[in-house]
C-alpha cells in the first residue's frame, strides 16, 4: 500500500504530535495491522497506557481517521504513527476484510468535503518532518541530579506510605465505630457513612481504597435484605485484613494497587515478578460502571484457552465520563484472539495488561473450554492468597439453571455435587438448556454468570 | 474445629447487629483475639468475614426445579459462518424492525438462534416460532414441563395438547386446509375460551371469511359477552353483508356526495363530493366515513362496491381520499380491494402511514405492489415506509431504479440529503426488503457511488446476499 510519507506533515496539528507519531512508528508497538484489498482503509492496534490497545483506523481516500485514545488532538499521535508505519513500509500490513470496528466507524463518518480547509496553524509553526526525525540530543547523565531525583522519589513514596498508614488508622477506627453503633444501623445508613470515610481516605492518599469503600453500599444493597448484615461483616472484615497486610508490607505492589493507585503499564511490564502468558484468549464479558469520581471503569474478562497460566485475566481501563467509551474500542464477548497477557504481580494473578495480539484465523476453530478446578477449591485458593478479593472468576462444570418456589435462580451441577445461588437474571435461553460449561463471578456467596457453552452454541451475558 | 465456629457465628452476628461487643462470645477464637477490646473486635471481624466468605454456603431449597427445555423449531439455524453478521444486524435493529430479519430468514429457510433472539408470546412472527412462544409463556407461568406439540391437525380432542401459540398456528393451518372444519371447531370450542383466545381465533377466521361464515359471525356479533370479539365479528360481518349499521347513517353519508355524468359524451358516472361550508360538516362527514361500512355506503349510493373506487373523486381532497381508503381497508369486501389498489396506485395520494391498514388486508403480491409506492418519491424514509407496508410478507425486486434509491446514493456526500441516522435506517430497510438480486444490484451501485464494502450500514445487504448463497429457498 502506497502512502506519501510527507502527508503526515500536512496532517499533524503541531510539531509535538508529529514527533510523537514518528516515535510510535515502530512495529513492536503495533498489532493487528491490516489494509483493505482495495487499499482504501488501513488499521492497527497500538499499545497505549491502558490495559487494552487503542484501535486506529485511516481512510486513505481522504485521510480521514479515528483512534479510540482519549486525546483531543486530531489526528492524534497514534494515527500519525500508523500512517508513518505504512508509508515507510516499516511493518507488514496484511490485506483482508476490515474488522467490525472499522466498519462501524465508516458507518458513522461523513466523507470530508472537497473544500475542507487544511489544518490552520500559526505562521511559521508548520510541523517539519525532517526536524521531527532528528533524534533529540542526549543530555549527558548527571549522577548527582539522578541521585537527587531518586532521593526525592523515595521521599515521596515514604510520605505516601505514612499518609496511607494514617488513613488506614482512620478507617480501622471508623470500622470500630460501625461495630459499636451496630451493623443494623450501618446497613440502613451505609451510603452516607461510607462516603464520609471515603473522603478521608482520599485525603490520606488511599485513593483506590476510597473508591472501594465508596462502592461498598452499591455491592451490599444489591443483595437481598436478609443477606446484607452478613455481607457487611464480610466487606468490613476484608478491609481490616487489607489494612493489616498493607501495614505489614507497604511496598507489596498488589497491596499498593488496592490501597493507593495502580502501577503504570511500563512499570508492570518492567517488574521482575510480572508473568506473561501467551495463549488463545476468548472474551467472556465486557462490563462498565462509573465510579463516584466520574471515571468510567471498563472491565474485560478473558478466558485462557491454553494449558498454561491462570485461567482468567481481567483487563481494567478507565475513561473520564463524557470521553465516550465507544463500542468500536471494546472487545466484544465471543471474540477470540491469540496474544500475550502480562499479569500484574500478585499472589493471585488476575488483573492484566494485553500486550501484542492477533486475530485468530477464520479457518481456525477456537479451542474448547478446558475443565477448571472444582469451584469451591478455586474460591478457597483465591481467598487464601488474597482474602480481600471481592470477586473470584470460576469455571463451572456441566450444569443447569434451576428455580425455587420464590422464583430465585440457582445453578446446579449435573452430578448434584454443587448448587450455587445466582446473583441476577440471565437471558431466557440460559434457562431452557443444559450448560455444558459455564463461567461466572463469585461474589458475596452468589454467582453472576458471564458465558456458557450449550446445545444452542456459546452464550454470553454481559 | 469448624462446628464450634458455626455455633459461635449466630451470637456474634446478633451482637454486632445491635452494637454490642462480640469478642466475649467468640470462645473458639479467644486465643488469637488479644486483650485490647478494640483490636479484638477488629480481629474477630476479619476472621468472621473470611469464615463467612469461604465456609458458609446458602441453604439449597429442597424444591429446586429445572425449566422445560427450549423446543426445536421446524427450520435449521442460519449457518454458523453468518452468525457474527446476524448478531451485528440484530444489534442495529432495535425496534420492531428486528422482526423484518426474522421474516427474511424464515423466507430463506432459516431460524434464528434463541441465544440471539427469542419472540415474546404475542409477537407477530412466522408460525415456526410458535413452540418458542409457548415455551416463553410456560417459563413465565412457572410451568415445569412443556408437552410436545401433536403432529395431527387441531381437533376438539387434542385441543389441550397444544400451547396457545402452537394452537393458533395449527388453527390457521386447519383454516387453510379445511375452512368449514375450522369454523366448526371454533364454534365447538368458543364457549370454553377466554376473550383474548376468541379474538385471536376470530382474527384467523376473518383473514378469508366468506358467506359460509356469516351465521357464526352473526352469532358472535350478537351474543358474545366481550366487547372486542363482538366488534371484530361485526366488522367481519360488515365485509359480507349490508345492514350492520344504522341505515339512516348511510343515508346521511350519501348526502355528502352526488353521482354525476362524466366523460365527453356524458355516458359515464363519477362521484362528486359536495362542497362543505363549516367545520361541523367536515367533522360529520369524517365521523360517518369512519362508522359506515363500505357495503352500506355503496348500497345507499346504489352502486356496486367495486365501482366505488373507480368512480371516487381522487385528488380533489387528500384528507377525503385517506378517509375513504381507511373505510375500505376496514370494512371493504375482499373483492373490492384489487380495484381499490389500482385506483390508489394510479390516482391516490402519496404514501402515508394510513396505507399500512390497507396493506394488512392485501395478498403478498398486491402488498408488494403497494410497497413500491413510497419508493417513487424521495421521501425521508421511503425504504423504511415500504418495509412497514410489507411487514415481512414479501420482497421487492428492482429497487435500484427508484428515486428513493437515488436519494440514498446521493446521501453519501450530499450536505442537504438524508441525515446520517435516516441514511442508516434506509440502508437497513433496503437490506431487509430487497430480493437477493435487488440486493446485489444495490450493493454494486452503492460501491460505485463510493460506499465501502466494509461500511457496517451495508451489513444487512451483505447478509441478504449471503443468505441467497446458502439458504434453502422457500
Amino acid at each position: 500500500m502506497q502512502i506519501d510519507p510527507g502527508i503526515v506533515e500536512q496532517l499533524a496539528v503541531d510539531q509535538a504530535s508529529l514527533r510523537a507519531g514518528l516515535g510510535l512508528a515502530k512495529p513492536a508497538k503495533w498489532s493487528g495491522l491490516g489494509h483493505s484489498p482495495d487499499e482504501t482503509l488501513l488499521w492497527g492496534e497500538c499499545a497505549g497506557s491502558g490495559a487494552r490497545p487503542y484501535r486506529v483506523m485511516v481512510d486513505a481516500r481522504d485521510m480521514g481517521s479515528k483512534c479510540t485514545c482519549p486525546s483531543r488532538k486530531f489526528p492524534c499521535k497514534h494515527v500519525l504513527g500508523l500512517i508513518c508505519l505504512c508509508a515507510g513500509h516499516k511493518a507488514p500490513f496484511a490485506p483482508g476484510a476490515p474488522p467490525e470496528w472499522v466498519g462501524e466507524w465508516l458507518a458513522r463518518r461523513r466523507p470530508k468535503a472537497a473544500t475542507t480547509p487544511a489544518v490552520a496553524r500559526p505562521a511559521g509553526m508548520a510541523p517539519d518532518l525532517e526536524a521531527a526525525r532528528q533524534a533529540r540530543p542526549n543530555t549527558p547523565d548527571d549522577p548527582k541530579a539522578e541521585a537527587r531525583r531518586e532521593d526525592a522519589a523515595r521521599k515521596r513514596a515514604e510520605e505516601t506510605t505514612q499518609a496511607v498508614c494514617c488513613a488506614l488508622g482512620t478507617l480501622e477506627q471508623w470500622i470500630g465505630d460501625q461495630l459499636r453503633l451496630g451493623l443494623g444501623s450501618f446497613v440502613d445508613n451505609m451510603p452516607e457513612r461510607c462516603r464520609q470515610v471515603a473522603a478521608r481516605l482520599v485525603d490520606g492518599k488511599a485513593t483506590a481504597l476510597a473508591s472501594r469503600v465508596d462502592e461498598l453500599p452499591a455491592r451490599i444493597l444489591a443483595l437481598p435484605a436478609g443477606a446484607r448484615l452478613q455481607a457487611s461483616v464480610v466487606e468490613l472484615g476484608k478491609l481490616v485484613q487489607l489494612a493489616c497486610a498493607f501495614r505489614a508490607a507497604p511496598q507489596r505492589p498488589d497491596l499498593r494497587r488496592l490501597v493507593c493507585t495502580a502501577e503504570t503499564r511500563e512499570s508492570v511490564l518492567a517488574h521482575p515478578d510480572t508473568r506473561s502468558v501467551h495463549a488463545v484468549w476468548e472474551v467472556l464479558a465486557s462490563q462498565q460502571h462509573m465510579q463516584r469520581d466520574r471515571l468510567v471503569v471498563q472491565t474485560t474478562w478473558l478466558l485462557n484457552l491454553g494449558d498454561g497460566g491462570p485461567r482468567f485475566a481481567m483487563l481494567v481501563d478507565f475513561f473520564p465520563k463524557g470521553a465516550g467509551v465507544q463500542r468500536g474500542g471494546l472487545f466484544m464477548p465471543g471474540a477470540y484472539f491469540t496474544g500475550t497477557v502480562a499479569f500484574y504481580p500478585a499472589p493471585y494473578l488476575l488483573r492484566a495488561i494485553l500486550c501484542e495480539h492477533a486475530a485468530l484465523q477464520p479457518d481456525d476453530p477456537p479451542p474448547d473450554w478446558p475443565a477448571g478446578e472444582p469451584p469451591r477449591a478455586t474460591i478457597n485458593a483465591a481467598l487464601l492468597a488474597a482474602p480481600w478479593s471481592l470477586e473470584v472468576p470460576l469455571m463451572l462444570p456441566a450444569g443447569r439453571i434451576m428455580h425455587d418456589e420464590a422464583k430465585h435462580l440457582w445453578w446446579r451441577a449435573d452430578d448434584g455435587s454443587l448448587t450455587l445461588p445466582l446473583a441476577g437474571d440471565v437471558p431466557p435461553v440460559w434457562l431452557g438448556t443444559d450448560l455444558t460449561r459455564a463461567t461466572g463471578l463469585w461474589a458475596h456467596g452468589r454467582l453472576t454468570l458471564l458465558a456458557a457453552r450449550s446445545a444452542w452454541g456459546r452464550l454470553y451475558h454481559g | 474445629m469448624v462446628e464450634p465456629v458455626y455455633d459461635m457465628m449466630a451470637p456474634v452476628l446478633a451482637r454486632w447487629a445491635m452494637g454490642a461487643p462480640a469478642a466475649p462470645v467468640a470462645t473458639a477464637w479467644q486465643p488469637v483475639l488479644g486483650q485490647d477490646p478494640a483490636v479484638a473486635e477488629r480481629r474477630l471481624l476479619a476472621l468472621s468475614g473470611q469464615f463467612l466468605d469461604t465456609m458458609v454456603e446458602a441453604a439449597v431449597p429442597a424444591s429446586l426445579r429445572a425449566f422445560p427445555p427450549i423446543p426445536q423449531v421446524a427450520l435449521p439455524p442460519a449457518p454458523e459462518v453468518l452468525t457474527p453478521m446476524i448478531r451485528r444486524v440484530l444489534g442495529q435493529l432495535k425496534d420492531e424492525r428486528g422482526l423484518g430479519l426474522v421474516h427474511l430468514l424464515a423466507r430463506r429457510g432459516y431460524s434464528l438462534n434463541p441465544a440471539d433472539w427469542m419472540p415474546a408470546p404475542h409477537d407477530d412472527v412466522p408460525a415456526l416460532y410458535a413452540p418458542w412462544q409457548d415455551w416463553a409463556a410456560a417459563i413465565a407461568a412457572g410451568q415445569e414441563t412443556l408437552r410436545p406439540t401433536p403432529d395431527a391437525p387441531l381437533s376438539a380432542e387434542n385441543w389441550h395438547d397444544f400451547g396457545p401459540a402452537t394452537r393458533l398456528a395449527a388453527f390457521a393451518r386447519l383454516r387453510h386446509s379445511d375452512p368449514a372444519g375450522a369454523c366448526a371447531l371454533f364454534e365447538n370450542r368458543r364457549r370454553h375460551l377466554t376473550a383474548d383466545e376468541r379474538l385471536s381465533l376470530l382474527d384467523v377466521l376473518g383473514a378469508d371469511a366468506g358467506p359460509e361464515d356469516v351465521p357464526l359471525l352473526r352469532d358472535i356479533a350478537s351474543t358474545d359477552r366481550a366487547r372486542k370479539p363482538k366488534e371484530l365479528a361485526t366488522l367481519l360481518l360488515a365485509r359480507q353483508e349490508t345492514g350492520t349499521c344504522d341505515r339512516a347513517m348511510a343515508e346521511e353519508l350519501t348526502g355528502f356526495f352526488t353521482i354525476e355524468p362524466a366523460g365527453a359524451a356524458g355516458g359515464q358516472q363519477a362521484i362528486k363530493a359536495m362542497p362543505l361550508k363549516t367545520q361541523a360538516q367536515k367533522n360529520t362527514r369524517w365521523r360517518l366515513l369512519y362508522l359506515v361500512p363500505v357495503l352500506d355506503f355503496a348500497a345507499a349510493l346504489d352502486l356496486a362496491p367495486t365501482d366505488l373506487s373507480r368512480l371516487w373523486p381522487w385528488n380533489v381532497d387528500e384528507r377525503l381520499d385517506m378517509d375513504f381508503i381507511n373505510m375500505a381497508a376496514k370494512s371493504g369486501p375482499d373483492a373490492m380491494l384489487p380495484g381499490l389498489l389500482q385506483a390508489i396506485l394510479a390516482n391516490g395520494p402519496p404514501y402515508r402511514r394510513d396505507y399500512d391498514a390497507l396493506a394488512e388486508r392485501l395478498p403478498v403480491a398486491a402488498r408488494a405492489q403497494l410497497a413500491r409506492a413510497p419508493l417513487a418519491a424521495e421521501g425521508r424514509l421511503a425504504f423504511f415506509s415500504a418495509l412497514g407496508l410489507l411487514a415481512g410478507r414479501g420482497e421487492l425486486d428492482d429497487v435500484v431504479n427508484t428515486p428513493a434509491f437515488r436519494a440514498v446514493l446521493a446521501a453519501r456526500t450530499a450536505e442537504n440529503g438524508l441525515s446520517a441516522p435516516n441514511l442508516a435506517t434506509e440502508l437497513l430497510a433496503l437490506g431487509l426488503l430487497a430480493t437477493p438480486r435487488a440486493a446485489r444490484q444495490a450493493m454494486a451501485a452503492l460501491e460505485q457511488a463510493g460506499y465501502l464494502a466494509a461500511d457496517s450500514r451495508l451489513d444487512m445487504l451483505r447478509l441478504n446476499i449471503a443468505l441467497e448463497k446458502t439458504g434453502a429457498q422457500e
